[in-house]
Formats: C-alpha cells, structure tokens, sequence
C-alpha cells in the first residue's frame, strides 16, 4: 500500500541526500548507524529510509565534527513529558533556522520584521532565565517569534498567575498583535484560567499561535479543535493558528492552514510509515518521520519520532497551499522495550 | 500486603524482626487457594483475552498441583524470602512470589519502579476474594519501602531472590549482603530458535501464519525483551538466506495487523534501541542485514563462530541474529553455551531432537520446547527447581 504521494520531491530528496553525506563524514554515530546496516549505498536512492531515532539525542549530544564555542549553544526540549533532548547547534545552524522560521511564519502570519507589531507572550518572563542547562524550548520559541513582534509583554507572572495589568493593555490595545504560547501553558495557564475568572474579550485582526507540549494537552483530552473553540469563546482572536514542530528541527516547523491542516515547507518534509515501517497511504495513520533541510551541526535531520499523524493529500488543500498536508493525532503508545535485566 | 505508606513500612520491618512466625496453614490449604486463585485469574484473562494474564493464571495452577513436581518429597518452608523481580514482565513479582508462597515461606517481594500498579492491585484484589489467609506474611512493597526493608534484617533473611543483569545483582550483593541467608540470581541470558526451512518451503499459508503468532508469542509483542525470547535464529536450509529470499521475515512483516498505534510504538521502540546499542557496542562483525520485523534488524551472523557469543553480548538486546546452517546435526558446532531456551518449528521431529539433545552435551540449553511457548514460565527456571529451592527438602530414612 505504498503511496507515492508520501515520498519527497526530487530536489528534497537531493538535499536530503547530501546531508546524509555530510553527517556521515562529520558525526561519528551517524556513521556507526549508517555502517551497521550497510545503508550507505541507500544515500541516493532511498534517501528517506534513512532515519534516527528521536530519543537518540535524550541520550547522546549527537555532533556533526563542530567544534564548541561561544556561538554554539545547547537547545533542550520542553521536557513536558519526560527525559529532555539535548541539541547541539552551532552558529551557522541556528542562523539557518532562524531564517526558515522568518520566511514560515512571515509567509503564514503575512507579517514582517520590518513592521513589527506588538508582541505578547502568553508565559512568564522567567521562563527566559534559566539557561543553566541549556536554552529551553520556551525560551527558543519566544525568541524566534519575537522576530516580527516589538518587546515582548508577558500574560503571565511568576507564579503563573495572570498579569492583569498586562492583559488590560492587550485588551484595550486596538493594533493587531501577535500573541505566542505554549500549547499547553496556553491552556492550563490562560484560557482555564479566564474561564475561571469569568473574563473573555475580543482582540480583532491579531493572531495567537500555539505549539509545542501538546502531547499533555491531548493528555488531558483537549483536542486541537476542542482548543480553537476555547480560544473563539474566549478571546474571539481573528487567527488562531497551531504548529508542529520539535526542538531537534528548530525553525523548519509545519503550520496550520486556515482550513485546519499542517503544511510541509521547503526547509521540510514530512513521511507517514505503517508499524513494518512502510510508507503509509494516504488517510491511512502512520508513524512521524520528520525531516529539516536545515541542521548541519548535529544529525537531526531526518527523524523517526513517537508520534503518528496521517497525510490528508498533496497540492489539493482548500486552503491553496501546494504541498503535502497532514494532521497530527498523537502519540504512540508508550512501550519501553524492557529485559529480564531490567530491575529498578 | 500491599507496603506503600512510610508507616506500613516500618510496621513490617518491626514484625520480620520480632519474630518469623510462619502460618502456614499446610501445604495442602496453600495448594487449595493458590489454584483458587489461579481459576479466578483465568476467568479474568479469558474474559478479557489478556495473554499474560492467561499466563500467570496457568502457572499458578500448575505450581498447585505441586505433587506432580516433588512427588512424595518431604518439603518444609526456609523461612524469609525476598523477591526482587525484573521489571520486564508485568506480573513478575507474582511468578516469583507464587511457588514460594506454597512451600509456606514469609515472602516479601519488590515491585519495580516501572511496574503497572493497576495491574499488580487486580490480582492483590483477587487475593481477598479467595481468602484472606492469602495475605498472611505476604508482602508487596514499593521500591521507596523495599530497601530499608531488607537492609533493616539482613541477618535474619533465609532467601533472597535476584532477577535481574549482572551489575544489578554484583550490587545489590555488595550493597546488602546477607548474613548467612542463601542468595540465588537468574542474571539476563539469550534464547535461541530453531526453525526448518524445509517444512517452512511446504507449509500452508495456515501453517505459516500459525508459525508466525507462535514466533509472535514468544516475542512479547515484537520486543524480544526477555530472556526467553528468541535472541538466537537458526535457520535450517540448504540455501543461505538473503534480504531477497528469507520467507519467514517477509511473512512475519505481512502478518501483523497495520495497528500503528499499538505495534508501531514497537517498531520505533525497537529502532531507537538498536540504534543506542550500535553507538555504545561494538558492531564490527561480519553479518548481513536480512531486513526488520517491526523496527527490529535481523542479522545474518557471517563471523568467525567463536565470536559469535561477544557478538550475542553485545547485539542480542537490540537485534536478531540470524545463523544459517545445513542440517540439525551442525547446531552442536554454532550453538554457544549459556543459552536459556530454546525453541523448535514444527517439522523438527523428536528424533531429531533426541538426537540433539545426545549431541550437545555441555552445550545443552536449560530449555528445549515447541515454538511459541518460550514465555510460559516454568517452575524449573534456569535449571533450578523452585519448589525445592524456595523449601528444605526432608530427608526420611
């Protein structure tokens, strides 16, 4: 049941297969893997069935022959639902990745950072402190976004309460603005909480965007739906749009459409694979695989991750975008394959 | 008991240290509930149509039937026995806890930090429901609980239960030595499968996909992750197997339901370990890659036999490994020593077998049993009789 339609364009896979080439010639365990299954031949002509692992960088910091400096930095997941991934980006890459997330969401958003507006981050600032151990996701994600917004203003205070100063100048300030959350801090921490407090209010022409730490609010039985209708209820904000996206693929990040889907771009691509690790047809649910065009300091380009999604179509989105797009249902049952030597 | 309050927790250190006083009921009264137990538990599993379950329940029943393992044997209780089970197989603390539990021992047992609780209360609930003499000097307790626990009578430990690697045990030995108690280990060990291409190259599609759930079943789901599993594949053909031509990968792929959630959770489980295992172990042997069966590589072994068991050492965790051989009569050249189990297709007949069996000698696994069942425990584990190992055995002249 294989579908053409869930492979990548020639020029990705073009693209695809040189960093391979580089990662092997640079990353010591990139080749270990590659080598262990004799895939190197497979560079050209299957690209895309070579992956790693996403869990691999909880474990290793995995670097593609970068030497360390004062440019490089350590991203480290959200760390939402359980052991955190640690990347190792050098200048180069980060840059790269800062530049597909302008183009991206510049593109979506039709927003530039020649006319910024103003920015508010549905968080607390000290998220931004601590970076002891590397920077955060949160901390990423607000920064990046931060390119099309004037200084941020933050919605939540120390104790993640709600600065109502703060949300009083966003309510009664009438230029379109660009509010930016966690998914999840978004809900618990905002949303439930105007619930609450009974407030709800109307920001026109603005746009909310939200991603990351979803796997908690699904946890919880909030659907991405489930959550746009709070946030209309709520907020009644002109634009709510979600993403997808994963530390290790800083920038390259999928966006939602206006009719609800996910949209591949050309820093990535996107492939479903059934449990024999086929590639899925179309509208048939599939495991992620999650490719960036864009990491060169580590091996995180193409990925096999812990969530499943399904392809809905190429180029015939209601929406006008070309290109694959998909939606994200979740995560995979959590199995940790375990032996008799496994005591604690 | 079920230890998971600090209090419950000091209460039973105080009562193993006052005085081990065995109620024991009578082995007789202790066969009848355990196979109570058993018949309860198996309704549940058949209800549910839960395999592991339907395991336990199985071996409960059989341990009960203890005669027919000791016979006329005299058997007496050692006394205080801890259990510290592998946290890979659900209902493990109760395997361990069962056959101890009808010698008349005081039992207290550890439940992994990963363990299902939920899981582990069902059957502490069946427990009331057969009798409360069940709960009687039995004791499950919290990892939080279980080391002060057992560090606290150390001295007065009879038997103690290790199932786990060998750096788990060589600390757990360190860290909490017994007195003068007996301390017995299963450490992690690989199993090995039999498979003949000649009968697999006339089977019916029945008899394949027969041949596949039995493989399936011995696997945990695909995951290999115990010692039972087969680690070791021998494949018995005239032809050598390739990544074009190795039927029984092919059909294992077709046979398993496209439940992406479920199995595909395996899959990249299984790939992510393979993947740790060639960045932190040595790989550099001569193999062939056959293909996966859900994320997990099967290796044709193409290296010089004697490193075959390193090799094992170091890939069996995180991948299949697959060795060829003409006829049946060659397994006593390829088999390494220290294997558990070992399972066998149908089309191996028990002459074959027998025959094997005479051959392999020194080499001879602790197990040979029919494909499928290699996750059935038995009460005769790692060559150790456990009835006779949780119990004294009277000598009456």
């Amino acid at each position: 049941m294989i579908d053409s339609l869930n492979m990548l364009t020639d020029s990705k896979r073009e693209l695809l297969t040189m960093l391979h080439r580089h990662h092997y010639s640079n990353c010591r365990e990139f080749q270990l893997t590659i080598d262990a299954l004799n895939l190197y031949d497979q560079f050209e002509e299957n690209p895309e069935e070579i992956f790693l692992h996403s869990s691999l960088f909880k474990s290793n910091i995995l670097r593609s022959n970068t030497a360390i400096n004062s440019d490089s930095s350590i991203l480290v997941s959200s760390g939402t639902s359980g052991q955190r991934s640690r990347i190792f980006a050098d200048r180069e890459t980060r840059v790269s990745q800062q530049r597909a997330l302008l183009k991206i969401v510049g593109e979506r958003l039709s927003l530039s950072p020649r006319h910024r507006i103003p920015y508010y981050v549905i968080d607390t600032k000290d998220i931004l402190v601590d970076k002891s151990q590397g920077i955060q996701a949160r901390q990423a994600a607000i920064m990046g976004f931060n390119m099309f917004g004037k200084s941020p203003n933050y919605l939540l205070n120390s104790d993640f309460s709600i600065d109502l100063k703060v949300l009083e100048k966003l309510i009664s300030d009438d230029q379109p603005k660009l509010l930016f959350g966690f998914t999840w801090v978004v809900y618990k921490y905002f949303l439930m909480e105007l619930i609450k407090q009974g407030i709800n209010f109307t920001i026109p022409n603005s746009y909310l965007v939200h991603g990351g730490g979803w796997k908690k609010t699904l946890k919880e039985g909030v659907s991405n739906d489930k959550f746009k209708s709070l946030v209309t209820q709520l907020l009644s904000i002109t634009h709510c749009i979600n993403y997808y996206g994963m530390i290790e693929q800083t920038g390259s990040i999928f966006m939602e459409c206006s009719h609800g889907y996910l949209h591949v771009n050309q820093f990535s691509d996107i492939i479903f694979r059934t449990n024999t690790l086929e590639l899925s047809s179309i509208n048939n649910p599939g495991i992620v695989q999650s490719i960036s065009l864009l990491p060169k300091s580590y091996p995180g380009h193409s990925l096999l991750t812990e969530d499943f999604g399904v392809l809905r179509g190429y180029d015939g989105c209601k929406c006008g975008a070309n290109g694959k797009y998909f939606e994200i249902l979740g995560r995979l049952n959590k199995t940790i394959v375990r032996g008799c030597s496994d005591v604690y | 008991m079920f230890i998971d309050t600090p209090d419950k927790s000091e209460q039973l250190l105080a009562n193993l240290l006052e005085a081990k006083n065995i109620t024991n009921h009578g082995l007789n009264v202790r066969s009848e509930l355990l196979n109570k137990l058993g018949m309860l538990i198996r309704k549940k599993a058949i209800d549910h149509k839960d395999k592991e379950l339907l395991a336990l329940s199985n071996y409960f029943l059989e341990v009960s039937d203890y005669k027919k393992i000791i016979g006329n044997k005299i058997l007496q209780p050692r006394g205080l026995v801890f259990h510290i089970p592998s946290s890979n197989i659900t209902y493990m603390p109760f395997y361990s806890w069962a056959t101890s539990f009808l010698v008349g021992n005081i039992n207290v047992v550890r439940l992994s930090r990963r363990a299902n609780l939920n899981s582990l209360r069902l059957i502490l609930n069946f427990f009331s429901s057969v009798s409360s003499k069940l709960y009687v000097n039995q004791y499950f307790v919290l990892p939080d609980y279980f080391n002060s626990i057992m560090n606290g009578c150390l001295g007065s430990i009879d038997l103690r239960l290790i199932w786990g690697n060998r750096d788990t045990i060589s600390t757990i030995r360190k860290d909490s030595p017994l007195s003068i108690g007996l301390d017995l280990s299963f450490p992690d060990r690989y199993s090995a499968c039999l498979i003949s291409s000649n009968y697999y190259k006339v089977a019916s599609d029945t008899q394949i996909s027969q041949i596949c759930k039995l493989f399936q079943n011995d696997s945990l789901d695909g995951s290999f992750g115990a010692c039972s599993s087969p680690h070791l594949l021998i494949w018995i053909s005239e032809e050598s197997p390739s990544s074009d031509n190795f039927p029984l990968l092919y059909d294992l792929n077709t046979f398993i339901k496209n439940d992406v959630q479920e199995y595909g959770s395996i899959s990249t489980e299984n790939i992510r370990k393979f993947q740790e295992s060639i960045i932190t172990n040595d790989f550099s042997f001569k193999y062939l890659a056959l293909g996966k069966y859900k994320g997990r590589p099967f290796l044709l072994y193409q290296d010089d036999l004697k490193l075959l068991p390193t090799f094992l050492q170091n890939a069996s965790q995180s991948a299949t490994i697959v060795l060829y051989i003409k006829s049946i009569s060659e397994i006593k050249n390829v088999l390494p020593k220290n294997i558990q189990s070992m399972t066998y297709s149908p089309g191996i007949s028990s002459e074959e077998l027998s025959s094997l069996v005479a051959d392999l000698d020194s080499n001879l696994p602790d197990r040979i049993i029919p494909l499928g069942r290699a996750l059935d425990f038995d009460v005769v584990w790692d060559g150790y009789n456990l009835l006779e190992i949780f119990g004294r055995l009277v000598t009456f002249k």
